[in-house]
């Protein structure tokens, strides 16, 4: 009896360790499974600038073909949306603000056999974006962050791995602009003494995931997973990656049904479209970018009495023209009140974004005021009547004539048709918009930085940033759109920099949005998150912050579906 | 006993050359319709035409299809756009921009180069060898090209529209009434009224003019076709007439982002477009037939 219970026994642990065996022994061979397809499709809209050296390409929002190969000093991590360590392993303040001591990762290396990443290519790569007349480089530094990039003077090796970085004034947004949300990448010093410069546009050496293999201008660039495990995240799923420029949103439809791309971004129509063919959608985890509307011209800086000339700073820029409508706060307010943000929101954005208040602004960052969501309603939401009251007392009973301008933007497909649907409702209050289709690099970008964009509206998506970065950019006359200057918001800009506690800091950044919000400087619209659609057969997940590098970054986080039914 | 001959059969000329007579053809009465129905009226009165406004619409009726598929509704019998705005209409008030470019073109560039034909031809020398070689010039123009440069340097505009098809079509003109000029210059009654001491000018005007009337006037009316074409092509790239305002072109550009959800957008102007080109192409064959007297001899 006891005998037979004990074979019993035996027995049934023989079929369980078996069953455990067989269970551990398919586990592993998934666990050991390849991505289906060897070079995965990235199917985007257009570079903004087709070019490596990203101390030229003006932006950091476009670094998406940088992304597979070059790594920054910081993170954003795509869960928490906070700064986490990438080539800086660690970093320390000093009380006054004005030095960071950065620790830098050991043992990671170049591509191309170009060496270890040490402390000499920090230097070399703040030279490239700060030094004026940096030995060996041709075209001169035209970041729109570099301002703020720039605070830090000076960059002290302490050793292979330890920098100290100097800053001229407290730089609290360090973590920012030396990060993936800013667009100082860490290049080789090695191959720029060897290749020199263009070498970063043949062929670039990084310490990415992946190397670089070829380039089409204009079409696409191609990679390829680096012979070695990545130094942080191993061996990535895919052999080759390749990205792929397409503005016209059908035919990136198209390639992804065809399959010749995997993963693509297109409008929210297309995108239910494809998710009603079993495609999947992957957001980006964050706000990736706010949409908001910008009037040309608002440029109220005086001319500087003292020295009698507009400041090189351009916060004094004597360019406005008073008969320009819209430099009358009730003409702005009016416009805002004529726009149904409800109906945007529910029919073009298909509710998939949320309001936002204050541009530059966001919950999760320093001076956010909760206030401005009960006070927006009154101040800003739709009110067609109180929009036509306000022109009246405005001196534009019939309202005026002005112009918008048209141009597609990589991550935001939706900005064509919002425009056209502002021009619809503001056809209400009586302002007649006539829309000019544009190129942004070579024709709006420029008369936006000679501020010369009188009479022009324009849609926008400025992705998201530290706070104080995008008044630099924005409203200070560092570099770009030029959106909204005067003189007071200039001075609190130039006091907000020598600020090194984080506190009184963070009142003054509340001080400075409230005055943005109760000037009416923007027609504020949404926060949007990014969308991608991607093949469920081929892709498993994409987490990215939605306010790195390109908005989409973090491509090593592509993960392949490895199981035999599309990862749903 | 007199034989039938069939409609279209070899026919020996006097001088022993084998022609073949081509079937005479009919009345262009469809596309005349289509033309009067789809370019003239819409064009002549499309505020009284159009059931809505074609630059204001409603987001929240965005998309919608046309009357006979589900989901459209009889208020916009051609559905509506990505902004709510309503697709007929459009089509109305494009066909007024159509009409408009095509005749200011056509009449700008037509009396361009029907002057400097008639020089070339009647003048002939270093005059001719000038004027030809910018006929050759600007026939080598490629238009795309053109009208980008143009809209860079003076914008989107009805007038740059015009300018740049007046660029590429004065050399057509020149061209064709060059042609004649040069044969019809040669004949007796040229002659004659030179020795009654007529001017160039008078010449020119009173007795080689009214002799290329016919040639312009088929010339004209199958150019009406390419000069939507063009129109469309321009606005198409947004190198056209600026948006809200209506135009073929234009429409098809709005609706290709979206041709796979919303096919009505592009499909209606496009079809609008191909429907009278067509039909100027068939008419401006049929004045051909009955204008040009050497297909008459025939």
């Amino acid at each position: 009896m006891r005998q037979a219970r004990l074979r019993q026994s035996a027995g049934l642990f023989m079929v369980l360790m078996l069953l455990s065996l067989a269970f551990l022994g398919g586990d592993a061979q998934a666990q050991t499974r390849e991505a289906k397809v060897d070079r995965l499709v990235i199917g985007l809209i257009n570079p903004f600038r087709d070019y490596f050296r990203a101390w030229i390409s003006g932006t950091p929002d476009h670094n998406i073909q940088h992304d597979p190969i070059l790594e920054w000093l910081i993170e954003i991590d795509p869960d928490t949306g906070q700064y986490v360590p990438w080539l800086a392993k660690s970093w320390e303040m000093t009380p006054d603000g004005r030095l960071w001591r950065v620790k830098l990762q050991e043992g990671v290396n170049y591509h191309q056999d170009y060496g270890e990443f040490t402390a000499k290519d920090v230097v070399h790569n703040h030279a490239l974006w700060c030094e004026a007349n940096y030995p060996g480089r041709a075209d001169p530094p035209s970041s729109a962050y570099r301002t703020g990039i720039c605070t830090v003077e000076r960059v002290e090796v302490i050793n292979d791995y330890e920098v100290l970085m100097h800053c001229k004034e407290p730089c609290l947004d360090f973590e920012f602009y030396y990060s993936e949300a800013a667009n100082v990448m860490m290049f080789s010093k090695a191959q720029w003494d060897k290749e020199g410069e263009m070498g970063y546009e043949r062929k670039p050496a990084g310490t990415g995931p992946y190397e670089f293999k070829e380039r089409k201008l204009g079409q696409s660039v191609l990679y390829e997973r680096a012979p070695t495990p990545h130094w942080k995240h191993g061996v990535v799923d895919w052999k080759e990656l390749m990205m792929t420029w397409t503005i016209e949103e059908s035919t990136r439809y198209a390639q992804l049904l065809a399959g010749e791309t995997h993963l693509t971004e297109v409008n929210k129509d297309l995108v239910d479209q494809l998710v009603s063919r079993g495609y999947k959608l992957v957001r980006s985890r964050g706000t990736a970018q706010q949409i908001q509307i910008v009037f040309g011209g608002l440029y109220f800086g005086t001319e500087d009495p003292q020295t009698g000339r507009y400041t090189e700073h351009g916060g004094i820029t004597g360019k406005l023209d008073p008969s320009e409508p819209w430099t009358k706060k009730k003409v702005r307010q009016a416009m805002n009140k004529a726009i149904n943000r409800e109906e945007l929101l529910e029919v073009l954005y298909k509710n998939r974004a949320d309001y936002m208040y204050v541009h530059g602004y966001y919950p999760d960052l320093p001076g956010w005021d909760p206030t401005w969501e009960q006070r927006f309603p009154e101040m800003y939401g739709y009110d067609p009547q109180a929009a036509q009251r306000l022109l009246r007392e405005a001196g534009y009973p019939n309202g005026f004539k002005a112009k918008a301008w048209l141009f597609p933007f990589a991550g935001a497909p939706e900005l064509i048709p919002l425009v056209e649907a502002v021009q619809i409702q503001l056809l209400d209050v009586g302002i007649e918009l006539r829309l000019e289709e544009a190129d942004l690099v070579s024709t709006i970008a420029p008369i936006w930085r000679a501020r010369k964009a009188h009479g022009y509206l324009a849609a926008v998506p400025p992705s998201k940033k530290a706070v104080e970065a995008q008044i630099a950019v924005f409203n200070a006359g560092k570099a770009g759109i030029h959106q909204f200057e005067t003189d007071e918001i200039y001075r609190m800009w130039e006091e907000l920099k020598q600020l090194a506690d984080p506190t009184e800091r963070d009142v003054l950044l509340r001080k400075i949005g409230n005055y943005k919000f109760e000037n009416f400087e923007i027609i504020p619209l949404f926060n949007v998150f990014i969308e991608v659609v991607v093949d469920p057969n081929i892709v498993d997940d994409w987490a990215f912050p939605g306010w790195d590098g390109g908005d989409i970054g973090h491509t090593w986080r592509i993960t392949a579906c490895k199981q035999e039914e599309p990862c749903r | 006993m007199a034989q039938v001959l069939p409609e279209s059969v070899p026919r020996s000329t006097p001088d022993g050359i084998v022609q073949e007579t081509l079937p005479s053809r009919q009345f262009p009465g469809i596309p005349l319709f289509i033309l009067v129905f789809l370019l003239v009226l819409p064009g002549l009165f499309a505020p009284y035409l159009a059931p809505h406004n074609p630059i204001r619409g409603s987001l929240r009726a965005r998309l919608q299809p046309p009357v006979w598929v589900q989901g459209g509704t009889i208020t916009h019998p051609l559905g509506t756009d990505k902004v709510g705005r309503d697709i007929l209409s459009r089509i109305i008030y494009g066909a007024r921009i159509s009409l408009a470019v095509s005749l200011v073109a056509i009449l700008v560039s037509g009396v361009i180069g029907t002057a400097l034909g008639l020089m070339a031809g009647y003048f002939g020398g270093r005059l001719d060898a000038l004027i030809m070689r910018l006929v050759d010039i600007s026939l080598g123009l490629p238009v795309i090209l053109l009208a980008l440069v143009f809209v860079a340097a003076i914008g989107a505009s009805f007038i740059t529209v015009v300018v740049v098809t007046t660029v590429l079509l004065w050399a057509r003109y020149a061209r064709q009434v060059r042609g004649e000029t040069l044969s019809i210059r040669e004949r007796d009654f040229i002659a004659r009224a030179r020795v009654a001491g007529a001017s160039h000018f008078r010449i020119m005007l009173r007795y080689i003019f009214p002799n290329v009337i016919n040639t312009l006037t088929v010339l004209a009316t199958l150019q009406i076709g390419a000069v939507i074409l063009l129109e469309s092509a321009l606005s198409f790239l947004g190198a056209g007439i600026p948006r809200p305002t209506p135009t073929w072109g234009s429409m098809i550009a709005d609706g290709r982002d979206l041709i796979v959800v919303a096919w009505w957008i592009a499909m209606f102007p496009g079809l609008a477009i191909m429907l009278t080109v067509l039909s100027l192409n068939l008419l401006g064959d049929w004045l051909r037939d009955r204008l040009d007297p050497k297909l008459r001899n025939i």
